[in-house]
Parts: C-alpha cells; sequence; structure tokens
C-alpha cells in the first residue's frame, strides 16, 4: 500500500480516501455487513476431516487488495506466458516425450509422477491445447519482484470465490470501487464461456456444456455450484453422464441428452473407472475413450494434474527456452528438486531457509518449515530427504509483502499471496483475470491456505480511465433461441427435489405439533388436566416420528404422565438415530439441498442456511431447554419452512423440478395426516376424543377454520370432513391427492404410450376414492362398543400404502438412483 | 516357428449386464522377432463400439462397449505368427553396477527412457523385503547377466507354484511371505528386487507354445496366459533389439521362440487382459482358454 518513503502509493489513493472517511466505528459495521452476506449466500468451502462439521463459511477480509494497471500488465503477460509454457509442456509429455528425452527435465519428475497418466498418451485433445484454465499462486517478494509459488492445472479452484468476494464488496464499498476505476471480472468469464462453446466438436450449434463435480463432499463445491449457476451450465456428478455408442449424455427425466463439453472440476484421475482408477466410483466409464474420439472436449483435458508438482519449477526456464523459443518473464519462488545429488547436498546445507514439501501431494499436507525446527528436528527431516530425495522440493522462505486487513477496529499490515487465474482465449493465447484471489495470514507467516485459517480478500486492477461495465449477470453473450424446456433435469436432481419437499413438510409437521406441546407445558396448569390434554398431542407425534420408547402413558401418574410427555416430545425432536425425527429431518434438508444448490435461488438458499443455524442452536441448546424457549425456537423453524414453501410455491417456475418438490411434498403431508387420524382416531375411548380433535386440528393448522364453521363444537364427522375430505382446505388429504394427480399427468413421458403409467393409476385411484367417501358413514362408530370406527381406520390404512405404492412407482420410473457401476475382475495371468 | 494362437475369454453373468466397457491387451504386439501374419478378433453380443490403439508402451489396446442386454461374455482372438527367438545379449552386460549407474545417470536419450523400468509401478513396490530378496544374488562387480540369472534360478527354487494362493491384487511382499503364487506374481517378485538395487526391469505378458518339446516336460503356464520379465543394459546391445534379456522365473528358462510376446509394460496393470465396467451382472465366472499351437506349413 504505501511506497519505501512511506507514502500512500497512487492507485491506494481512493480508497485510502474512502477508509479514512469512514472511521472505524462505519469500518467495522461494513465489516459485519460482508459477513452477514456471506452468510446469507451460504458461500462456504469445505474441510476435510474436520470435526467442526462439513462447511465453514467462507472467510472475507473487506479491504481489497490493489494492483496497479502497470503492476497489472506485468502480472498478466508473466502468468499467460506460463500457462502457454505448461499447455505445451502437456502436448509434450502426452505426445513425443521430447523434454525428457533431451534431458531438459529429468525423467522422474514426471515419469514418477502418480499423475502422469499413461492412458491419455497420444490423446489430442480439441485444437491441440490442454490447458484451458490455470491459476498461479504469486507472491511479492521484499525485492518487489512478483514470484509465483505454486502453479495449477488439475481444476483451479478459487475464481468463484473471487467472483463472491467482487459481489460482497461491490455491496460493502460501492463508492470506492466505482471511483477506483477497478476493472470488472465478467468480461473474463466471458471469455471462458465463449472458450468452452468453441471447443465443441465440429458442426454443433448449441452446445450442451456441463460443470463436472465431486459432489458435495468436495472442499470447494460452493464454488463449483456457483459458477455452474453463474455460467448457466448444469452442474453434474459423474453417476448423471453415460457413455452410449461412444458419445457422453446427460441422463434425465426426459431421456438422454448429448452432452458436447466438460468443464471439469473432478480430478483427472478420478474421470473413467475403466481406464484411470478402478476404485473411483465418481467418474463415467467410457469417458476417456469418447476424448480420444473427439466426440467430448474436456476443459482441462484429462491428464493436466501431472504438471501440478513443485518439482517442475526449477526446469521451467529451460523448458520455457525449449519449447518457447524464449525466456520465462515471471520468475518463481526459488525451488530446488532433492532427487538431483548436488541439489541434495545444498538443501541440506540450508534447511533452516527451506520451506520443504512432498514432490507429489496426494492430499492435503502441510509444508515443513526448516526455519521453526530445532537441531534434533532439524536432522531428523534431513534424515528423511536422504532416504528418498526425489519425493522432496525444498523452496526458499520469502516474507511475503503485506497489506492492510481489519483486525479488532483498526487495520494491520499482514502478508498476501494472489491466486491469479487464465483462461484459454479464442485464438491461442491465455487471457489473465483483471482481479485475483487474494489470501491473507496471520503475522509474520508464510504458509497461507484458507484450511489453515486464512482470510480471502478481494483483488482490484486499477485502470487509469473508466472501466467498462459489462455484467454477465444481465446480459447473456449471444442471442438464444426461447425455451420453456425442462426435460432435462438430471434425474438425480429431481431425486434431491422430491426429497426436499419430503423433508421440508416432515420437518414443518413435527415443529408444529412440538410448539404446541411447548405451549401446553409452559402454560401453569395442575399435572391432571396438562397430562389429559398431552396426551394425544403426543400420540400424533408418536404417529409422525415412531417414536419407539415410552411407556404407556396412561399407565402413569398424572406427574410422571407429563414428564414422559415431555421426554416423547424431546426425542421425536432430537434423537439423530430416529430417521423420523425433526433433527433427522433437517439435517436431510441441509444435505439433499447442498445436492442442487446450482439449482437453487440465493433466497432459498438463504432459507436452507436460516434453518441450518437454527437447528445448530437448538443442539446447542441441549435436550433440557426449557419448554418457552423451545417452542419460541419452533416457532422460527415454522416461519423458515414457511418462507420455504413460500418461495417454492411463487418463485419456481412450473417445471420438473417444482413438481418433484410439490410431490414430495404434497405425498408427506398426506400421508403424515393419514397416519396421525389413523393412528389415534379410530381406537379412541369415547371420553379422549375432544382433546384429541382439537389436537389433529392444532396440527394440521386447520382450528380455525373449524371454529369460524362450527363454533366450538368438535365432533369427528365435521372434523374429518375438513382434514380429509375438504377440497378448498390446503391441509386436507384430498387437497394433496388432487394436487398429485395434476403431477403424474405432467411428468415427462414416453408420447407414444396410450396407457396410464401406473403412477397416474394410483393417483387417480386414491383420489376418487377420497373424493366419493362418505364421511358421515366412514366416520360412524362400529355395532359393538370398544370397537371404535374401524372403517375409518381401514379407508386411512389403504390410503397410506397406496401413496407408498406410488412413491415406488415414480421411483422406479424416474428416480431410480444411478446404478453403481462395478468393475470386472481380470483375469488372472498363468493361473 | 509358426503358431496359431487362440485365446478364449467369458464371462458368465447371474444378472444380466445392460451395458458394459471393456478395455483389453489381447491384440499381439508384433516385431522383428514376432511377424503377425494374420488375426481376428470375434466378441458376442456384437459390440456397439471397437475402437483399437497403440498405448503409452506401444501395446496395442481395444476398447469395447457393449449397449445390448446380455448373461454372457466372450472374446475371442486367433492370430498366426511368426516367432523367432530373441536376440541373444552380446556380452555378459559387464557389473551390474554399471547399468545402475548407467540409469541414475540419464546422461543419454536411452538411458532417460529406461527411467521407466526403475520407478516403483502399481503392482510392483519396491519394498525393503524385495532388496533383501535381491542383494545374495548381486555381489558387487557381477555380471549383470549372470546375476539376474541366478535371481531368476532362486525365485523359481524358492517359490511355489500354487492358483489358488493369491489373486491379482497380491503385493509383492505378500508373495514373498506367503512363498507361492502364479506366474504373474514370480515375474513381480523378479522385478520389484532389481527395480529395488535400481536395475530396470519390465514386465511382459504372452503365451507359451502348448505342446511341450520332445523329451521335455510341459512348461507351467501353458494353456493360459503367460507373464515374464525383460531386463536391459545398454551393454546388452541396442534397446532396440538385444539390449533386453527375457527372464522367465516361473519356469527358470530364458525364454526361446516358445514364448510368444501380447504386450509389455511396467507390471501387470499396464497390460491387463481385459477390464471391464459393467451396470448389473451380479456374480460372474470367469473362464480362460489358450491354445498355441504349431503349424507346419510355413
Amino acid at each position: 500500500m504505501r511506497a519505501r518513503d512511506g507514502a500512500v502509493r497512487p492507485h491506494w489513493q481512493v480508497l485510502e480516501g474512502a477508509l479514512k472517511a469512514f472511521g472505524p466505528g462505519e469500518m467495522w459495521r461494513r465489516w459485519e455487513q460482508a459477513r452477514q452476506l456471506i452468510r446469507q449466500h451460504g458461500v462456504t468451502f469445505n474441510v476435510y476431516g474436520d470435526p467442526r462439521g462439513l462447511e465453514r463459511p467462507w472467510p472475507l477480509d473487506p479491504v481489497p487488495v490493489l494492483l496497479s494497471a502497470d503492476e497489472f500488465a506485468v502480472l498478466a503477460a508473466g502468468v499467460a506466458q506460463r500457462a502457454t509454457l505448461l499447455d505445451r509442456l502437456l502436448a509434450d509429455l502426452y505426445g513425443p516425450r521430447r523434454t525428457i528425452a533431451e534431458g531438459v527435465v529429468p525423467p522422474e519428475v514426471f515419469l514418477a509422477h502418480p499423475n502422469l497418466l499413461r492412458a491419455c498418451a497420444g490423446l489430442t485433445p480439441p485444437g491441440g491445447r490442454f490447458l484451458h484454465f490455470y491459476a498461479a499462486d504469486l507472491t511479492r517478494t521484499p525485492d518487489g519482484t512478483l514470484r509465483v509459488m505454486a502453479d495449477r492445472t488439475q481444476a483451479p479452484a478459487g475464481a468463484g470465490y473471487a467472483l463472491e468476494n467482487r459481489i460482497v464488496l461491490g455491496r460493502v464499498l460501492p463508492e470506492a470501487f466505482r471511483d477506483s476505476n477497478a476493472q470488472r471480472l465478467a468480461l473474463f468469464f466471458r471469455t471462458l464461456r465463449e472458450t468452452l462453446a468453441a471447443l465443441a466438436p465440429q458442426g454443433v450449434l448449441n452446445p450442451r456444456i456441463v460443470l463436472l463435480t465431486a459432489g458435495p463432499h468436495n472442499a470447494t463445491y460452493f464454488e463449483q455450484a456457483f459458477l455452474a449457476q453463474y455460467l448457466g451450465y448444469p452442474l453434474v456428478e459423474g453417476g448423471d453422464l453415460t457413455v452410449r455408442d461412444g458419445r457422453v449424455f446427460l441422463k434425465t427425466l426426459g431421456g438422454l441428452h448429448p452432452v458436447d463439453v466438460i468443464l471439469r472440476r473432478l480430478r483427472d484421475d478420478y474421470c473413467d473407472p475403466l481406464e484411470l482408477r478402478a476404485d473411483s466410483l465418481l467418474g463415467v466409464p467410457g469417458l476417456l475413450q469418447a476424448a480420444r474420439d473427439g466426440t467430448i472436449a474436456i476443459a482441462n483435458a484429462i491428464g493436466t494434474g501431472v504438471l501440478q508438482t513443485p518439482a517442475l519449477i526449477p526446469f521451467l526456464p529451460g523448458l520455457c527456452r525449449m519449447l518457447l523459443g524464449e525466456d520465462l518473464k515471471l520468475p518463481s519462488v526459488e525451488t530446488w528438486w532433492c532427487g538431483e545429488p548436488a541439489v541434495l547436498e545444498h538443501v541440506i546445507a540450508n534447511l533452516n531457509e527451506m520451506v520443504v514439501k512432498p514432490t507429489y501431494p496426494l492430499g492435503p499436507t502441510d509444508p515443513i518449515f526448516g526455519a521453526r525446527l530445532d537441531r534434533a528436528a532439524t536432522e531428523t527431516l534431513a534424515a528423511t530427504i536422504r532416504a528418498t530425495p526425489s519425493r522432496f522440493v525444498a523452496q526458499r522462505q520469502v516474507a511475503p509483502s503485506t497489506v492492510p486487513v481489519i483486525e479488532g477496529d483498526e487495520l494491520r499490515p499482514r502478508p498476501v499471496v494472489l491466486r491469479s487465474f487464465v483462461v484459454a482465449d479464442g485464438a491461442d493465447g491465455y487471457q489473465v483475470m483483471p482481479g485475483a484471489l487474494g489470501l491473507v495470514g496471520g503475522a509474520g507467516e508464510s504458509d497461507i491456505s484458507i484450511a489453515r485459517g486464512a482470510r480471502s480478500k478481494d483483488t482490484w486492477v486499477i485502470s487509469d480511465s473508466a472501466v467498462s461495465e459489462f455484467t454477465l449477470l444481465r446480459h447473456t453473450v449471444e442471442p438464444v433461441e426461447l425455451t420453456r424446456g425442462g426435460g432435462d433435469l438430471p434425474s438425480r436432481v429431481a431425486d434431491n427435489f422430491f426429497w426436499l419437499g419430503r423433508y421440508a413438510e416432515r420437518a414443518e409437521a413435527i415443529a408444529r405439533l412440538g410448539r404446541i406441546i411447548c405451549s401446553r407445558l409452559a402454560e401453569p396448569r395442575d399435572a391432571q388436566s396438562l397430562a389429559g390434554d398431552l396426551a394425544p398431542l403426543v400420540a400424533s407425534l408418536r404417529a409422525l416420528t415412531m417414536v419407539a420408547s415410552g411407556t404407556e402413558l396412561a399407565a402413569l401418574p398424572p406427574l410422571a404422565e407429563v414428564a414422559q410427555s415431555n421426554l416423547i416430545m424431546r426425542e421425536a425432536l432430537f434423537d439423530e438415530k430416529l430417521s423420523g425425527s425433526f433433527i433427522a429431518s433437517g439435517r436431510a434438508i441441509d444435505r439433499v439441498a447442498r445436492g442442487i444448490r446450482d439449482r437453487l435461488s440465493m433466497d432459498t438458499w438463504t432459507v436452507v442456511s436460516a434453518l441450518a443455524h437454527e437447528l445448530a442452536d437448538a443442539e446447542r441448546g441441549g435436550p433440557d431447554e426449557r419448554p418457552i424457549v423451545l417452542g419460541a425456537r419452533l416457532d422460527r423453524v415454522v416461519m423458515i419452512l414457511a418462507g420455504l414453501s413460500g418461495l417454492t410455491s411463487e418463485s419456481m417456475t412450473r417445471e420438473a423440478p417444482w413438481r418433484f418438490l410439490d410431490m414430495g411434498r404434497r405425498l408427506e403431508r398426506a400421508v403424515n395426516t393419514a397416519l396421525m387420524i389413523e393412528r389415534t382416531l379410530p381406537t379412541a375411548a369415547a371420553a379422549d376424543e375432544q382433546p384429541l380433535l382439537e389436537a389433529l386440528l392444532d396440527a394440521a393448522d386447520s382450528a380455525m377454520t373449524y371454529r369460524r364453521r362450527y363454533r366450538a363444537t368438535l365432533q369427528v364427522a365435521p372434523v374429518i370432513d375438513l382434514l380429509v375430505a375438504d377440497e378448498r382446505n390446503p391441509r386436507a388429504i384430498v387437497f394433496q391427492l388432487a394436487a398429485l394427480a395434476d403431477h403424474v399427468t405432467s411428468l415427462p413421458r414416453d408420447a407414444a404410450s396410450a396407457r396410464r403409467s401406473s403412477e397416474e393409476r394410483l393417483a387417480f385411484e386414491a383420489l376418487s376414492e377420497i373424493r366419493l367417501v362418505d364421511v358421515e358413514t366412514v366416520c360412524a362408530l362400529a355395532g359393538e362398543a370398544g370397537e371404535g370406527r374401524p372403517a375409518l381406520g381401514s379407508l386411512l390404512g389403504d390410503l397410506v400404502h397406496k401413496l407408498q405404492s406410488l412413491s415406488d412407482a415414480l421411483f422406479t420410473a424416474y428416480l431410480t438412483p444411478a446404478t453403481i457401476s462395478r468393475a470386472l475382475a481380470s483375469p488372472e495371468i498363468g493361473a | 516357428m509358426i503358431y496359431r494362437v487362440k485365446h478364449v475369454t467369458s464371462y458368465r453373468y447371474s444378472v444380466p449386464v445392460s451395458t458394459s466397457h471393456h478395455d483389453l491387451h489381447v491384440l499381439l504386439r508384433g516385431s522383428p522377432r514376432q511377424k503377425i501374419r494374420s488375426e481376428s478378433l470375434l466378441v458376442t453380443p456384437t459390440p456397439s463400439v471397437r475402437r483399437d490403439r497403440f498405448d503409452w508402451f506401444g501395446n496395442r489396446a481395444t476398447h469395447l462397449a457393449i449397449h445390448e442386454r446380455h448373461s454372457e461374455l466372450t472374446v475371442t482372438s486367433q492370430t498366426e505368427l511368426e516367432v523367432t527367438a530373441p536376440a541373444a545379449p552380446e556380452n555378459d552386460g559387464g557389473p551390474w553396477e554399471a547399468t545402475r549407474d548407467w540409469v541414475r545417470a540419464a546422461a543419454d536419450p536411452e538411458a532417460r527412457a529406461a527411467f521407466e523400468w526403475v520407478l516403483r509401478s502399481p503392482h510392483v513396490d519396491l519394498s525393503p523385503a524385495a532388496l533383501d530378496f535381491a542383494v545374495p544374488s548381486f555381489p558387487p562387480g557381477r555380471p549383470l547377466r549372470e546375476a539376474a540369472s541366478d535371481l531368476m534360478s532362486r525365485i523359481h527354487a524358492q517359490l511355489t507354484y500354487d492358483q489358488e494362493a493369491t489373486d491379482v491384487s497380491t503385493s509383492v511382499d505378500e508373495v514373498l511371505r506367503g512363498g507361492r503364487g502364479v506366474c504373474q506374481d514370480f515375474a513381480h517378485v523378479q522385478i520389484a528386487a532389481m527395480r529395488a538395487l535400481g536395475l530396470p526391469a519390465r514386465y511382459v505378458s504372452g503365451y507359451l507354445a502348448t505342446v511341450p518339446v520332445p523329451g521335455k516336460p510341459r512348461l507351467v503356464g501353458a494353456d493360459a496366459s503367460h507373464a515374464w520379465l525383460s531386463v536391459c543394459s545398454p551393454n546388452f546391445g541396442n534397446l532396440g533389439a538385444s539390449g533386453w534379456l527375457d527372464l522367465d522365473p516361473t519356469n527358470d528358462v530364458v525364454p526361446s521362440d516358445r514364448h510368444v510376446v501380447v504386450a509389455y509394460g511396467r507390471d501387470f496393470d499396464d497390460v491387463t487382459p481385459m477390464r471391464g465396467v459393467l451396470l448389473g451382472g451380479g456374480h460372474h465366472q470367469l473362464h480362460v482358454s489358450v491354445d498355441v499351437a504349431p503349424i507346419s506349413s510355413p
């Protein structure tokens, strides 16, 4: 930020002025705002093996890193050249291997690399280009030069986070952003889209491009979903794709759709269990052959992971002269590969200045800082390196330059590393993102990574003049054909929407019952009447969640009965081992939502995040939370879930995702209501009927309607009419069945078939049965005293059974999860 | 010698397979000592896709995709070829350390290319056990051919041929501990032992002539796919020809014109005769038969 003489460097002046004008309080307020936005957008990253859970919020510091136009020009020329060089190196390694034969790089560096995918030998990607997307980690050393610390060629992560950082900062510091003439990122992503579209095999006019992810457990899954949404590509997992007759297809509700281009975020060695890692379930069998045949373009090409080794760095200057006939423009941090004897001795003699890294980082590994080791530890490290020198690389420990970071309510200097992103352009060259992902570590730190607690920063490239206002969010690149399609929904996605609907409905139903029970428990009443009121509610809750434990309530004295009711409610809410419990349903919502994150709007995701936070709070509250506190919590949960159903019914287009979500919800609600009635009312003693009917009305959110229609007289037939047969009541069973019948007729299916599908048949049968029911008759008591209302019981029992068959039929027809491919045992030799 | 080779691999599935993809290494590699006269590859059911290619090592590989529902898959390859015995190394190879140092120095293109054969590979871990096993055959200064042949004989003497003891995933250390295995295990053991010393060794998959030479016992590994190994040294001669010494530790012989080469690689994993990924299939039964018959008329 400051030059050596202490003066603020010119391109920092606008921002400096803005920050000064704020004062500390305002800066703090804006930081809070940034954190709020990140939480709302659900920006997260996953840390493998983190006991605290799958996701952490993305850490963003609101003060951007600034680069002057001149600085950026140097950086851009350097990283673009590096991308070109690495691309040519890949073509050589999977082709003639002249670089190895001529000794420009020691043979072991690449031949021993686990990611040298020999199956890719001779595979020429479209246009001969291997590397379409590349990132370099850069640091500024104390002498002022930018140097590359590491190259990312596999499937570089972070561009999406850089974009998200920009979106957040654009809202936190709008004035400073505008006045600084910071360059926009959208053109970079437009180039990415154009490059990918141009990769499609010749003759394909409107190529189908997908983003291939490893799935929700991947460290940067959020980013992948975000990018897929921003770029307008379906986010697919390996199981969503299949290779038929040498072509790659996306499995959808409407059948198989050809895919032309894959933007790959899955590690290359996992891409094809047939020819690459056989133990990978994430890949697509036959993908490599399709790539060989040129029917699919993959960016980056399979095999680019071989360049991800720091051992490459010392040989880049020579490789650059050989492959490009020019000198390397951007220097690297001094790096030594220990596989050469003379180099090994140099490294061992200077270990205290070195950062030691594995040559082939196969998993998350921490670099070792020689300077931090005592004498004994240094000797141990030296012995380890000597045992297998070629497996180690040493890099000079550098003190990265610092940038201002908010800590407390003041700005402090902290070391920064920049990840710069490069995309292939339409010609032969590469375009560099006018920005970067900044990562800041603690004071004096130089191993900076998000997984180790670093914060991220937006990076602004300050132009001398006003910048283009282009944004990918508002305009599309080319005029596209108007479409109202929807048949191209991957089956896995439909599956997730279906379950999102079911779990949301289930969680809401349990929360509604739970809060009624909490409010009763909070009333100052005598145990006798309280126990009487609670019993039917708890019975309904049990019907919903199948809580197993608990003695027969009636057998207990009133006080114990109340305590026992309380216990059952807590179990129904918080027993995670109980698959039907509230907490299990809530977690399932989070899980399935994550699997379709690219298809959920920001608002919907905000609701999902809010629910997750509420659940986490509830768990922290523990099982002994007072009923009044728990009740308030459940109130909020009901509101959040109501928000979710509001969003889905008002903001989702009436296409397949909405239909599956709504089918899940309707099916669940019909089953829940039927179960709650069937398990309690037909066999209830006459004396218990009144509180039971009241509980059922409450649970179905229909008490108000009933009172308005019938005043206070609680009778079985009118209640059943309202909860089962009244088509105007959105909580009534028949309402759900009518919606289901509508959905199943609208699902994509084989138009040639005139027969009704089995799911249609089941839905219509269930609907007409309930429509035709004579409520008075079905609610009648049996002739013999004590037998209750058998007709009602069997009507609802049959209905539950039928709905389960309907669910099964839907699965068979549409949602059958991708059958897992299995490896064939290979014949043993000499057997 | 002129042979007609017939190699049949068949899988029978307990549950029908709706779609499958396969990668094969069954077509024979041609070379000056192995001239292919004719060949055919018959697959039932008929695959939707068949693509032939040369792999990283110059072997012939075949990709198949079958989209027809089937309960049985049969792959039959038939080849007629003329085999001459490999050219014998021009000399004893000199002290074995010279070859080790030649690879290590990586001073000429051939040495750099040979680096491929000294590194660990998926089935060949350069373990301390492999090194310990190698050492007695390699006293300082012993000529490479003599030392490697001695190692072959020791493997033959110390390991028992046993089709039940191992499977395709058994490691070299496990074979050394158990003392039993099939020819791919014998080959892997010797490859691991030589590489542990820094010597370049590659895995060869192929076949043996089925009918024994009159008066000699039938070799183990006939009627099935066979495996052995080759060791290279610039001192043996040109690496394109006589620079390789073939060794068959399963039979303790130096391969002659009775060994037919299919492919070579770093180990079994590079040249697996047949692999596949299926949808469906349940359990499967595998049956392999190989017939290598000499034909009289040239």
